[in-house]
């Protein structure tokens, strides 16, 4: 999953940015709005962490032009905690609002439901036959047995389950798994994949030619 | 006396209501007494005059013996006679001409007699001498020119017979018995008469029913010609001096009238009352009226609360008198909500600006803890909580310094101190920055001692954070001049940089809580958007002035004036800085 920060303070643009790569997403960042913006509209993110005090575009605008075209999820970051500024942020197209200053956890949950619901998953945990996802812990289980997954396998898991039933081509698996400083050679994928099968075993992943992969129910 | 504005006003209104209706009232009833007697008196005149007239020989006619009675004849002639009550008279008493028949003869008579003896016409009377008035209806008068000798009737110009008998006349003669058809009613005007002779004794006295009083008088003396009158209780008397030096009495009674009078005096009493109590209640409802502005204001003003600081009194529709209060009023709470809203501002804005420090620190924590770090994670995060505690610090100082200098609890205690010595200290704190930026910094300072009254707890920031300004928004190898001068009776200090400037839309605010005209390169740096607040709190609260002339592009010049010292008295006074959270006035229209 892939997730844009967009915060003008430095030092917490690096913490929250931090925080999220270690939970395992790909995170670009973006310390204005108009890089926000920039960003946000030229890649495909999971959710979009926005701040809404910042110099040139405010999180305002930014979230009202990003609207126009996209319906990415936005968790809206912010120090301002009146209703009013609540109500606004929400109606304006936000799908959740935080407050300065805020726990990790939370926002890590969050940002999870945020994920969740937009590709429609009810719960946190995923089953696909005899596997189960735990997106809280990262972790998958069979037969409670934890099966060792790498973050990146685990990410590439996670985005094929929560798409199952559905081709994700291999750009989308770019798109989704490394932030834009990552290189992306094609073969990267094609690794993961092959890596992911041989852990998992069975016959989960289907490879579509010419158009991506698949995972079964 | 309550301290109500209606109460007042109708106590006064009412007071002088009443005391005007009173004073209206008293002056109307002594004008009505007054007139009551004057009319009396003229009716005393008239009936004195007329008698007088009566009992005169007949003489004005043309000369004795050429045509004689003629002049008689003709207001016994009722076809003769001119229009007028006279010729009624005559025409109603031709019943009784016989008489006049004789009457002609005396008056014929008259004519012969003349002064010496009383008229004929007279002798036809009573034992005694007294004549019944009621004869005195029968005599045949005549019209034209008066006699001579007689004088004019008061109030008649002469050459005029006023109206005879005179209508008040009539009822005396009539003592009640009089023809049908005739006033029957109470005697209203009825008056009174006694006619002495010469020698004493009476004439001719009225029979009416105040007569009774009249019998006992003498015949008095009249000393003097003319009328006298006499004014007593309840009675006018008018005496006059009659033909053959007899005495006329005309007794002019007032019970009647004095009665008339009293009960028209209760009237107005009882009118004047019930106007009065119209009045007051009008009144009351006057003030009501009257105060009823100021209550809408009150209302108005006490709606007036947190949540509705927008309201404001309509002035269009408010009495003139009330139109200044309720400007300034209008005014006051126009600052107020200004105030509010700055105060909202100001207190949304210092949150924001503390809150994002602490989120830092708070993720930093949380991130480090949340699992085994390398000793160098744990240095980088916790060099990041130090960044941001002083950033915290900085800002926390900086608003309460602010929070001091606008309630006025800074306490500054001024010493005389040379301005060119905290000028170059700051400068000199600032050396090592300016070099890292190489950034050229200079100091002018004059000859002289530059003397203020100066806190040095509190002074030194003022330059020093100007300087923090100037290296901020200068560029590398730019130029920093620092000077300080003298006009006048003021200490002026310059800083003049080759930055990149302000642009005049913003120039007014840049001395604004948390205004910052580049808000990317003050975070980078560290600025919290206080310092240049900071300076000019500190540079009023010092009595002086600071201004900012800026050209985009080119540099920015900071000038800060300061009154010199031996222009102060020692003892310092503390300026109150505008309102709390209020930046100043020239303010009020641009941040809004």
């Amino acid at each position: 999953m892939r997730i844009l920060v967009v915060e003008d303070e430095p030092d917490l643009l690096r913490t929250v940015a931090q925080a999220l790569r270690e939970d395992g997403y790909a995170v670009d960042e973006a310390a204005d709005g108009t890089e926000g913006l920039y960003k946000a509209t030229t890649w495909e993110y999971d959710a979009i962490v926005l701040d809404l005090l910042m110099p040139g575009l405010t999180g305002w605008e930014v979230l009202q032009r990003l609207r126009k075209t996209h319906r990415t999820p936005v968790l809206i970051l912010t120090a301002r905690d009146q209703v009013q500024d609540r109500v606004r942020g929400l109606d304006n197209g936000a799908d959740d609002y935080l407050t300065k200053p805020f726990h990790l956890m939370e926002l890590r949950a969050r940002l999870r439901a945020l994920i969740r619901r937009s590709v429609g998953a009810a719960s946190s945990e995923i089953r696909i036959g005899l596997l189960t996802l735990d997106m809280r812990s990262r972790q998958v289980t069979r037969d409670d047995v934890v099966i060792a997954l790498t973050p990146r396998e685990y990410a590439l898991l996670e985005l094929l389950a929560l798409h199952r039933g559905r081709v994700v081509s291999r750009t989308e698996i770019y798109d989704h798994l490394f932030d834009e400083h990552e290189e992306s050679l094609s073969n990267l994928v094609d690794v993961h994949v092959s890596n992911l099968r041989r852990k998992l075993g069975g016959d989960f992943i289907t490879t579509r030619r010419g158009q991506g992969y698949i995972l079964h129910d | 006396m309550t301290k109500s504005i209606r109460s007042r006003l109708q106590f006064w209104y009412g007071s002088i209501l009443s005391v005007s209706m009173i004073i209206f009232g008293g002056l109307v009833y002594w004008r009505a007494d007054r007139d009551m007697h004057e009319r009396a008196m003229r009716q005393a005149l008239t009936t004195a005059d007329y008698l007088d007239l009566l009992l005169r020989p007949p003489g004005a006619g043309p000369g004795p013996g050429a045509g004689h009675g003629r002049g008689l004849n003709t207001a016994s002639g009722p076809s003769d006679s001119a229009s007028g009550p006279l010729a009624t008279e005559s025409r109603q008493d031709a019943g009784q001409s016989a008489r006049p028949a004789g009457g002609r003869e005396n008056t014929e008579g008259m004519e012969r007699d003349d002064q010496s003896s009383e008229p004929e016409w007279m002798r036809g009377g009573m034992p005694g001498g007294l004549i019944p008035p009621e004869l005195l209806l029968t005599r045949p008068f005549h019209e034209g020119p008066p006699p001579t000798g007689s004088r004019p009737m008061r109030g008649q110009p002469p050459g005029r017979m006023p109206r005879f008998p005179p209508p008040s006349f009539d009822p005396v003669l009539r003592t009640g018995n009089g023809s049908p058809g005739l006033w029957q009613g109470p005697m209203v005007d009825r008056m009174d008469f006694v006619v002495w002779r010469a020698d004493g004794s009476r004439l001719l006295a009225s029979q009416g029913p105040g007569a009774g009083e009249l019998e006992s008088l003498k015949r008095p003396d009249l000393a003097t010609p003319g009328f006298q009158i006499d004014r007593l209780d309840q009675a006018i008397r008018v005496l006059t001096r009659g033909s053959r030096n007899s005495i006329i009495l005309v007794h002019r009674p007032l019970q009647q009238d004095l009665r008339d009078l009293h009960w028209f005096g209760l009237c107005i009493a009882g009118l004047g009352a019930i106007t009065i109590v119209v009045g007051i209640s009008g009144g009351h409802l006057l003030a009501r009226r009257m105060v009823q502005p100021i209550a809408m204001i009150s209302g108005i003003a006490s709606q007036i609360s947190v949540h509705h600081l927008n309201r404001r009194i309509d002035t269009v529709l408010l009495e003139q008198e009330l139109v200044p209060l309720a400007t300034v009023l209008n005014q006051t709470f126009e600052r107020l909500e200004g105030s509010f809203r700055r105060l909202t501002q100001f207190t949304a804005d210092a949150s924001h600006e503390l809150r994002t420090p602490l989120a830092v620190i708070q993720a930093q924590v949380e991130l480090a803890l949340g699992r085994r770090r390398s000793v160098e994670e744990y240095e980088l995060t916790l060099q990041t909580c130090m960044k941001s505690a002083e950033r915290m610090h900085g800002l926390v100082e900086g608003l309460l310094l602010l929070a001091r200098s606008d309630a006025e609890h800074l306490d500054l205690q001024t010493q005389q101190l040379d301005l060119r010595t905290l000028v170059e200290d700051a400068v000199l704190q600032m050396q090592h920055t300016a070099a890292e930026q190489e950034i050229e910094l200079d100091c002018v300072t004059p000859e002289t001692e530059v003397s203020i009254h100066a806190d040095p707890r509190f002074f030194p920031r003022i330059p020093l954070n100007l300087l923090e300004n100037a290296l901020q928004y200068t560029p590398r190898r730019g130029r920093i001049s620092v000077t300080v001068s003298q006009e006048q009776d003021e200490a002026v200090l310059t800083i003049q940089d080759t930055g990149s400037g302000i642009p005049e839309a913003l120039q007014s605010r840049i001395f604004d809580r948390f205004f910052r005209a580049d808000t990317a390169r003050s975070r980078r740096t560290g600025g919290n958007g206080l310092g240049l607040a900071i300076c000019r709190s500190l540079t009023e609260a010092h009595q002086g002035q600071i201004t900012c002339q800026s050209q985009p592009g080119q540099g920015t010049t900071m000038t800060v004036r300061l009154p010199q010292a031996q222009h102060r008295p020692d003892s310092v006074l503390l300026t109150p800085v505008t309102g709390i959270f209020n930046n100043s006035d020239s303010d009020l229209r641009s941040s809004e």
